[in-house]
């Protein structure tokens, strides 16, 4: 017995086994014809198998949906679409906490301090203001004049507010100048009513708690 | 002997060496197995209830034994005719989508539906557009796959399913699933979405 093909012409005279490998076979291809039957679309025997299939409780399709569903979501657990917070680590009574806890602040920054200069190496620089321009403050640096000026910086000139068409007067050119008095309204010296209304209605409030403290203090006293 | 428990090994290691990447490429989000289909028989076809209509009837259902996980999805038209009407049902107390063709489920998958502030619209929505490269004008955002509902853009849409988010009012679907929906459906075709 070297190979159990070697069996094969034995096993093959019984009737029985005959019979058995006819049913193979014959199983085989008609289950075949049936699985590439339904792979296409039909459902194979269907006639055949019609009686069982009408005798066989068919499944509500709403519970195999349900079956497959992830479940269903809260009532109300959704009323933004922001992930809820993690949850605040929890303080237990008498536990101090690990370690001071800054709120705000969390990192500091420090600026850069930059290169080191000795203080030798410093330039000599005049005080006072320095102007911030990259070409020295020249009266053909600055442009035309406004007109109406000899320079243009210093103090803003002195409107005449005497007679008008005084000569001499600096910064004002032409015979007639049209003079602008700045509007300054001074507060008035005497107040609004309501005003004068509040302030008695305070002092008669202060007379008032004045004289109560006195008069409940005398039957004290 | 020896050939024959060799080649036995060299079968076996073949096997393997098959069944192992197909294993380990199949992705988790498709679950279920080409042919798992659960079939009504002829004339005896379920009914799944539809809003404010006729229910549908259902020849097949994809046989999906588990509770699917957010972000799964399952799609196989193999045994389905390749030509038949299109209808999707949005079931939003399930969290589910399902794609018929002629009756039968070709698809389904988890969705992600609006808030209870921006709540999703239930009915019968024809689908007035499609677009598989949207972006809303509404909230800047990439809605790749969009299939418009409404006019006022409510749509189908490819997002991040995740459990724990919502949409201001769209469906959101898995990404993959989105194209496989996106190539199947055409202008006017109606979509159901079912409330609780």
């Amino acid at each position: 017995m070297k190979n159990w093909r070697s069996l094969l012409p034995y096993v093959s005279r019984v009737p029985v086994v005959r019979v058995a490998m006819a049913l193979g076979v014959g199983t085989t291809v008609i289950g075949g014809y049936a699985g590439l039957g339904y792979l296409g679309g039909t459902v194979p025997f269907a006639e055949a198998m019609n009686l069982p299939a009408a005798l066989a409780v068919m499944p509500d399709p709403l519970s195999i949906l349900t079956a497959r569903s992830p479940g269903e979501r809260g009532k109300g657990a959704m009323f933004n679409i922001k992930a809820n917070k993690p949850p605040k680590p929890r303080q237990y009574a008498g536990v101090p906490p690990r370690g001071p806890r800054e709120r705000v602040l969390g990192n500091v920054r420090e600026r850069n301090p930059g290169p080191v200069v000795p203080a030798g190496a410093l330039p000599l620089q005049p005080a006072g203001f320095v102007p911030d321009l990259p070409v020295p403050l020249t009266p053909d640096a600055l442009g035309p004049l406004p007109p109406g000026g000899t320079t243009g910086f210093g103090p803003p000139g002195v409107f005449p507010t005497g007679p008008v068409g005084t000569p001499g007067v600096p910064g004002v050119p032409g015979p007639n100048p049209t003079p602008t008095p700045t509007p300054i309204i001074p507060a008035p010296a005497v107040p609004e009513p309501a005003t004068w209304a509040m302030m008695s209605l305070g002092f008669a409030l202060t007379g008032l708690a004045v004289r109560r403290r006195k008069r409940t203090r005398a039957p004290a006293a | 002997m020896i050939r024959q428990r060799l080649g036995a090994v060299a079968l076996t290691l073949a096997a393997v060496t098959i069944a192992v990447p197909v294993a380990a490429t199949t992705t988790a989000t498709t679950i279920g197995t080409y042919g798992m289909r659960f079939r009504y028989p002829a004339g005896r076809e379920g009914a799944l209830p539809m809003t404010g209509g006729q229910p549908l009837r259902v020849r097949s259902l994809l046989n999906i034994r588990r509770p699917m996980q957010f972000g799964d999805y399952v799609w196989s038209d193999l045994g389905v005719p390749a030509t038949g009407a299109i209808r999707i049902r949005i079931d939003l107390p399930r969290q589910t989508v399902s794609v018929f063709r002629d009756g039968h489920e070709i698809g389904t998958a988890v969705i992600l539906y609006g808030t209870d502030h921006k709540p999703t619209p239930t009915g019968t929505f024809p689908i007035l557009m499609r677009a598989r490269q949207h972006t809303s004008t509404l909230y800047d955002a990439e809605m790749p796959y969009m299939l418009r509902l409404t006019n006022d853009g409510v749509a189908v849409h490819a997002s991040a399913v995740r459990r724990g988010s919502a949409t201001h009012g769209c469906i959101g679907v898995p990404l993959a699933f989105a194209r496989l929906l996106f190539d199947q459906v055409a202008r006017g075709d109606l979509v159901t979405i079912v409330g609780a």
